[in-house]
């Protein structure tokens, strides 16, 4: 009897130990796959050309045609909040979205450089309306240009999927786990 | 009844032994479970750490840059005309020579010629003459007054916009040192570099890209091929000047070793620094 009873309690505080233990070994959450999601998020410098037409105003004066030069940055890649994760024994599923630029583009404002075709006798002018007007076509036309860029969109993916899979093959071979990882599109 | 005591005894005896057995077990099971990971870094750390850095595919981007290059009667400036002014009949001379004799192409007799020169003018000339279109851009240059020739530098054609495609990043190998005693692994990140250029100039109908300044200059057969080499020139300079953007290369060439580097740090027990080398 008390070897049954003792026998007993060992296998009880064993299997906390063991339970125990086992939330220390290796294992990735959600949030973890997020967090390195976000370092794979690439810094997108562009360097683009903002173009504007303007009539001449009368006839002393010319058609006027202005290109202003500058300089952003944009975040481009995978939004990490809407990554799915699933592990199910050793095999891991992560959903992920389409790369797109997560944001609208950051000027750097000292990069903004004029230039401009000759006038005629009456200068044709550009008001700091047109100039900013110009400058968002050509930043939307930038931002559509990224998101349509299937090169751009699958290196961006490509680099995910590299960073997520061998985030998930070391914390396997810490754990001795083979795991097997699945991309699904979300 | 001595008989009796000494069987129970035994029994006690033998399960305290099996107690002890099934602890020691359950005991070297749980270290060995907790303390898996940090012996596999303390066995594997080297090649672990080399074959994660040595994904190179995480190394290099592609970045947009669309600029415009205003393009010039002359891509050449004075210093160029000062220092080959002298040398350019001699090398119009060789060349002729060379030509008629071997039929070969200046390209050819531009590698030829650097194979056997030191470093002189003549070596400097050929490493700026790099195609026939070089070698004829700057003989009309040097083949005019000084006064033309300054004329020729201010004389602004038109301006050109371009799309430019830049592949940056590291192109040398990352290295590490780990430092057993104090826990620590230091990765040292190369600082990023311009691996290639590419330009295209948009259709002009539909963009636009081109402002010309004389009239004279359009349509003329030369004019894309001028239009291009001027744009890669343009680009090249524009970005070797731009330490900003090499900067954000580094900067993302560092994050994606940061990231393949975080189960590592999560679980070897060591700290991860990681530096870019100045």
């Amino acid at each position: 009897m008390i070897r049954k009873t003792l026998i007993l309690c060992l296998s009880v505080t064993a299997l906390i130990t063991i339970t125990t233990c086992k939330q220390n070994t290796p294992t990735f959450s959600t949030e973890d796959i997020r967090n390195i999601c976000n370092l794979a998020v690439m810094d997108c410098y562009f360097h683009n050309i903002a173009k504007l037409n303007k009539p001449a105003e009368n006839f002393l004066a010319k058609e006027k045609t202005v290109w202003l030069e500058y300089t952003a940055k944009v975040k481009f890649g995978i939004d990490a909040s809407l990554i799915d994760v699933n592990v199910h024994k050793n095999q891991v599923t992560i959903r992920l979205p389409q790369a797109k630029a997560l944001q609208n583009p950051n000027i750097i404002d000292d990069t903004i450089k004029p230039y401009s075709s000759g006038d005629g006798l009456v200068k044709t002018k550009i008001t700091p309306e047109e100039r900013l007007e110009a400058q968002e076509v050509a930043n939307l036309n930038m931002i559509k240009q990224l998101n349509e860029n299937k090169g751009l969109v699958q290196k961006a993916e490509n680099r995910v999927k590299v960073i997520l899979g061998n985030y998930v093959k070391q914390i396997g071979e810490f754990s001795g786990v083979e795991y097997e990882v699945r991309w699904e599109r979300r | 009844m001595e008989v009796s005591d000494m069987t129970k005894r035994c029994k006690v005896l033998i399960v305290m032994v099996e107690v002890l057995i099934f602890t020691t077990v359950i005991v070297l099971i749980t270290l060995s479970i907790k303390n898996h990971g940090k012996r596999y870094f303390e066995v594997t750390a080297e090649s672990s750490l080399t074959r994660v850095l040595e994904i190179n595919e995480l190394h290099t981007l592609e970045y947009r840059y669309n600029s415009y290059a205003v393009v010039y009667a002359t891509r050449y400036n004075m210093e160029v005309y000062d220092e080959y002014k002298d040398i350019i009949t001699t090398v119009m001379q060789e060349y002729a020579q060379y030509k008629k004799e071997t039929g070969q192409s200046y390209e050819q007799f531009r590698q030829e010629k650097l194979s056997i020169l030191q470093d002189d003018v003549y070596y400097d000339f050929y490493n700026l003459c790099i195609t026939q279109e070089d070698f004829d851009a700057l003989k009309q240059f040097l083949g005019q007054t000084r006064k033309n020739a300054a004329k020729m530098m201010n004389n602004e054609k038109y301006a050109v916009a371009y799309e430019g495609i830049i592949t940056a990043g590291i192109k040398k190998d990352i290295t590490f040192t780990i430092d057993r005693d104090a826990k620590l692994v230091t990765v040292v990140v190369p600082r990023a570099e311009i691996i290639d250029v590419n330009v295209r100039i948009p259709a002009d109908k539909e963009t636009k890209s081109v402002i010309y300044t004389d009239q004279k200059y359009v349509n003329t057969d030369t004019w894309i091929k001028e239009a291009q080499t001027a744009c890669r020139l343009d680009l090249q300079q524009k970005i070797a000047l731009d330490m900003e953007f090499l900067n954000l290369a580094t900067e993302n060439a560092r994050d994606a070793i940061v990231a393949l580097l975080t189960p590592f740090e999560k679980q070897s027990g060591y700290k991860f620094v990681v530096e870019v080398d100045l």
